[in-house]
């Protein structure tokens, strides 16, 4: 129970509360009743000091003189007038002589006041000199009476009667009761004592509605939440007052939201996490499912690539072996002819099994089926090998052979048996197109991916020859599949057309690089970057791209932030650098001596990235673009200014600057070739230049070829100029029909392509003319004035004929009325224009009447001409039709 | 005059080592699958076998692999003869107890010589 009322503050609140009125109380009584009665008896002793000062005074005289009746009467008015006085008058001996009271009169005074401490007070008074006047409370008959005693002094007119001896003749006591007093304290007392009792309960019981209401409730309140929270309710927010209960409750409510929106993302972390280990599983469960199908799949892959190369290389054994034991003439004698046969027989055996090991290499490297063991090795130790097989052949030709390893590169961490490989690609090439001269390898260490100060990543190693070197334009295909320089050097000089290809898979899977430089009948160099140090196989990008950008800005003498914005490059984003040695032949740096150029990694270089390999850095005119972007020039489209009036511009719009690259280079002997990425810009840029033709790519962003054909065929100052479709995609009809002059399907034949620019540049004299005219009048009137003119006229009314007519004699130009009432001129004009040999023939159109807008876009770009019969007389007729065929050329 | 077994399904390339080791004066033995190879071999006694590794029945590393559990053919040069050139093939091969590596297709020029060295005739 007492643990009840401390364990709640409210309780302790009221407890303390409740102790401090009830001692308030006790001690206003104590005083009240204590000071209350003080206070009464001090005002009836003044009282009763001034009454008796009054009744002394009043009978001091008749005491001198002896007036017993005047005390009498004087007493007696006394004792009327206040009912609870009575006054007695005695001597030293107690005895009384005058009274209020009759009765008392000669009896003693301790009779009346029968109380020891009076006595022994008054004998005490009348020892003394008579000055005190005293007040007693004392206890007579049960009721509390104040004794008040007047010493009554010994005067010089009392000598007579009394003496002098005496100083003290007696006493006046007056014996108030004073019972009334003491109750009417008591009584009120008591009633103030009730008040208070009531006001304090009404205190206590408003004190505890308040704490109630203020304190013990929210406490409560916030109690319970607290409980219900730790048992985990997270709804447990309650109202709260504005005070600091109120503040404590509020922060409370912020905490519970707080911990409870934390529990809530706790749960859904929980679970999502849990969920995702489900899906983990799951997952994990298909990819193993998958895993173990592709295991098999890996099986049966290797388990076919090992029948084929072994079902391939069984015949092999026959023929080869059956060829060469003919040309050993075991079985007889062969004549001439049968031995060069059977020699080109086991040439070509020896081709195919080469090709078949080939073809096997290469799909295990690209099937990444080549697991390389690298290892450190000596570099002179695996050359040595290698040259064992090289060297009767080398005798044999008379070649020359250096080997030449720089200090510090006498080390490779490489997988013996792939370098072994490429070497011996690489050696054998340059043996079989050497005639003179010799072999060189060179080794030293490369600055590839050496950091500054840092210790180097991979060794050069350098095959040169002296033979009869490779064409700079092949110089980047050479290391393609199947693509061997020149045509003609397969014929002469067999293979496969696969070496280069393994050797740059097998450099790729080392992190290195491949290239080379040459020179036609001069010789080649390969160059192959091989790792010099483990590290390079764990590392994934090889240099830092800030320190690529500190480069780059010291080589261009730039500040490095040039390279470290994201640069746009034709309204395309540029990031990302690496530098390297690209060896391409089409870099400016090429054949410099320090054969460093940077290769732009980024979204222009199709997503290439950092430390990506020869085999993907396609062409080195990356380096173009960074020197341009540094330079701000225009790289492809070079300032029209400069462009002289001799000079033939080709225009070639393609979204792919290799596209570009590659027409540029077909046509850069006959033309100068202004490329535009953009196709949004096309038409502008083909009225600034006057172009001689066109080339146009159809798949672009943006804006389609379609859309740019049309527009350039729509303008007026550009409708003439002959547009040329280079495209992957293949829409003769809709190219033809929208007035293309010419279509190319991608891959490109260049060779065609400069052909074909080069005949459109050249205007046939006309001599035959062509009339297609159904109005017999007018039909016989042209050719008439034609024939006049001097030109050869073949004239028809029917389309049908004119088609047959057309094809057989294929004239100059053609006069076409276009306005028939089954527009069968269209369906020849289409005929002219879909024909390789025909379209070229420019045509003339003739109308009847003012053409709609949809016949005019029918004929756009498909015509060179439209004379409107109707606009002249027949002699303007002519005029104008002489005016046309001399804007033509005839 | 040494025997040589050579064990080969296909016909043809049977055919042409036989003609080149009769040329070298060899007595030839032809097996077709790893059964008869065994048979062969047990019958015949040859100074060398050329195996086939791709061959019916029982292939060529099983077939060299019993042959080569007999104390009396511990001795008997036994060549891998095979057109598999895949990695790894080399070593299966003298793993099952192969004395040597010949590839298919064979250089017909160097064939007696390699035969040679296998007899130790040189």
């Amino acid at each position: 129970m007492f643990k009840f009322i401390t364990n709640k503050i409210g309780n302790k609140l009221m407890l303390t509360f409740i102790g401090i009125i009830l001692v308030v109380m006790i001690i206003e009584m104590t005083f009240r009743i204590y000071f209350g009665v003080q206070d009464r008896l001090r005002i009836a002793e003044m009282g009763n000091k001034e009454v008796m000062d009054t009744i002394y005074a009043t009978m001091k005289h008749p005491l001198t003189v002896g007036d017993s009746d005047t005390i009498h009467r004087d007493l007696d008015e006394i004792g009327q007038k206040y009912k609870n006085i009575s006054v007695y008058l005695c001597d030293f001996n107690r005895d009384i002589s005058f009274s209020t009271d009759k009765k008392v009169i000669n009896t003693k005074i301790d009779q009346i006041i029968n109380n020891k401490d009076f006595i022994d007070n008054l004998n005490e008074s009348f020892k003394g000199n008579g000055d005190e006047y005293k007040s007693l409370v004392f206890n007579i008959k049960e009721r509390r009476n104040l004794i008040s005693v007047l010493p009554i002094k010994n005067a010089p007119e009392c000598f007579h009667c009394h003496g002098s001896s005496r100083k003290i003749l007696g006493a006046l006591i007056m014996k108030t009761d004073v019972e009334d007093v003491y109750k009417t304290v008591i009584a009120q007392r008591n009633r103030s004592l009730a008040l208070t009792a009531f006001a304090s309960l009404l205190a206590i019981f408003i004190t505890n509605l308040v704490v109630s209401r203020f304190i013990r409730k929210p406490l409560s309140n916030l109690v319970d939440a607290t409980h219900r929270f730790a048992k985990g309710e997270m709804s447990t927010i309650i109202k709260y007052p504005s005070d600091e209960i109120g503040t404590l409750t509020e922060t409370f409510n912020y905490m519970v939201n707080e911990v409870a929106k934390s529990k809530m993302e706790l749960e859904k972390e929980l679970t999502r996490r849990a969920k995702l280990l489900e899906e983990r599983d799951e997952l994990v469960a298909l990819l193993q499912k998958a895993n173990k199908q592709l295991k098999e799949l890996d099986t049966l892959k290797s388990a076919f690539i090992a029948n084929m190369s072994h079902e391939l290389r069984t015949p092999m054994n026959a023929i080869i072996g059956y060829t060469d034991l003919l040309l050993d003439e075991v079985d007889g004698p062969l004549n001439d002819d049968q031995k060069t046969s059977l020699k080109k027989v086991a040439a070509n055996a020896r081709h195919l099994l080469q090709l078949i090991n080939d073809v096997l290499d290469i799909s295990k490297i690209e099937s990444g089926k080549i697991e390389l063991h690298p290892r450190e090795i000596d570099l002179k130790e695996l050359i040595d090998g290698i040259m064992v097989t090289f060297e009767p052949l080398i005798a044999k030709k008379g070649l020359s052979f250096t080997l030449n390893i720089a200090a510090g590169a006498e080390k490779l961490y490489v997988d013996e048996d792939k370098t072994k490989q490429i070497l011996i690609n690489l050696i054998s090439n340059a043996v079989k197109f050497t005639h003179q001269g010799g072999i060189t390898i060179k080794a030293k260490v490369s600055e590839r991916g050496k950091a500054k100060d840092g210790s180097p990543q991979f060794i050069e190693i350098s095959v040169s020859d002296t033979g009869i070197g490779i064409k700079r334009e092949d110089l980047d295909k050479i290391f393609d599949k199947f693509a061997q320089a020149d045509v003609s050097t397969t014929r002469q000089y067999e293979g496969t057309g696969l070496g280069l290809s393994i050797v740059r898979g097998l450099v790729a899977l080392h992190k290195g690089m491949v290239w080379a430089e040459s020179e036609v009948g001069k010789g080649s160099t390969f160059y192959v970057l091989l790792p010099f140090k483990k590290e390079v196989f764990e590392q994934t990008g090889p240099v830092i791209e800030e320190e690529m950008a500190e480069a780059l800005g010291e080589y261009f003498e730039v500040p490095k932030e040039v390279f470290l914005q994201d640069p746009s490059y034709e309204g395309k984003l540029v990031r990302c650098w690496d530098y390297t040695q690209c060896g391409h032949v089409n870099c400016p740096e090429y054949g410099s001596p320090e054969k460093r150029c940077w290769l732009v990694v980024g979204t222009h270089c199709k997503g290439m990235k950092i430390g990506s390999y020869p085999e993907k850095a396609d062409a080195c005119k990356l380096c173009e673009v960074v020197r341009d972007l540094v330079l701000h020039k225009e790289p492809l489209s070079p300032d029209i200014s400069k462009i002289s009036e001799k000079e033939k511009v080709v225009l070639a719009i393609d979204d792919n600057p290799d596209a570009i690259d590659l027409i540029k280079k077909y046509l850069e002997k006959d033309y100068k070739v202004i490329g535009i990425l953009s196709s949004e810009e096309a038409v502008k840029k083909a009225k600034e230049i006057k172009p001689v033709a066109i080339t146009l790519d159809i798949m672009m962003p943006k804006k389609d070829g379609w859309q740019v054909l049309k527009e350039l065929k729509e303008d007026e100052e550009t409708k003439n100029i002959p547009v040329i479709i280079v495209s992957i995609i293949e829409n003769k009809t809709l190219a033809f029909s929208l007035g293309a002059a010419d279509y190319f399907v991608k891959p490109l034949d260049g060779y065609s392509l400069l052909r074909r620019i080069k005949n459109i540049g050249i205007h046939r004299p006309i001599k035959k003319v062509f009339l297609l005219e159904r109005d017999e009048r007018t039909n016989y009137d042209i050719s008439k004035i034609l024939k006049e003119s001097g030109y050869e006229v073949y004239a028809t009314n029917s389309s049908k004929q004119a088609m047959e007519l057309v094809k057989s004699e294929k004239p100059d130009l053609l006069i076409v009325n276009i306005t028939d009432p089954d527009s069968s001129a269209f369906d020849f004009i289409d005929f002219i224009k879909t024909s390789a040999e025909l379209r070229d023939i420019p045509i003339i159109a003739l109308t009847n009447k003012e053409l709609s807008e949809q016949e005019k876009e029918a004929l756009n770009g498909r015509i060179k001409d439209i004379i409107n019969k109707a606009l002249f007389s027949e002699e303007e007729l002519i005029t104008e039709l002489k005016n046309s065929l001399k804007k033509i050329g005839g | 005059m040494k025997t040589i077994l050579v064990v080969d399904d296909n016909e043809d390339s049977r055919e042409l080592v036989k003609k080149i080791l009769k040329k070298h004066g060899y007595e030839v033995i032809e097996a077709v699958d790893g059964e008869d190879a065994i048979a062969k071999a047990l019958a015949y006694r040859p100074d060398l076998i050329l195996m086939d590794i791709s061959i019916p029945k029982i292939d060529g590393y099983e077939a060299t692999r019993r042959l080569k559990e007999r104390p009396d053919f511990k001795d008997t040069p036994i060549i891998a003869f095979t057109a598999h050139a895949m990695r790894g093939d080399q070593e299966k091969a003298l793993q099952a107890g192969c004395n040597g590596y010949i590839s298919k297709p064979i250089n017909v020029r160097e064939f007696p010589e390699q035969i040679k060295i296998y007899l130790k005739e040189k």
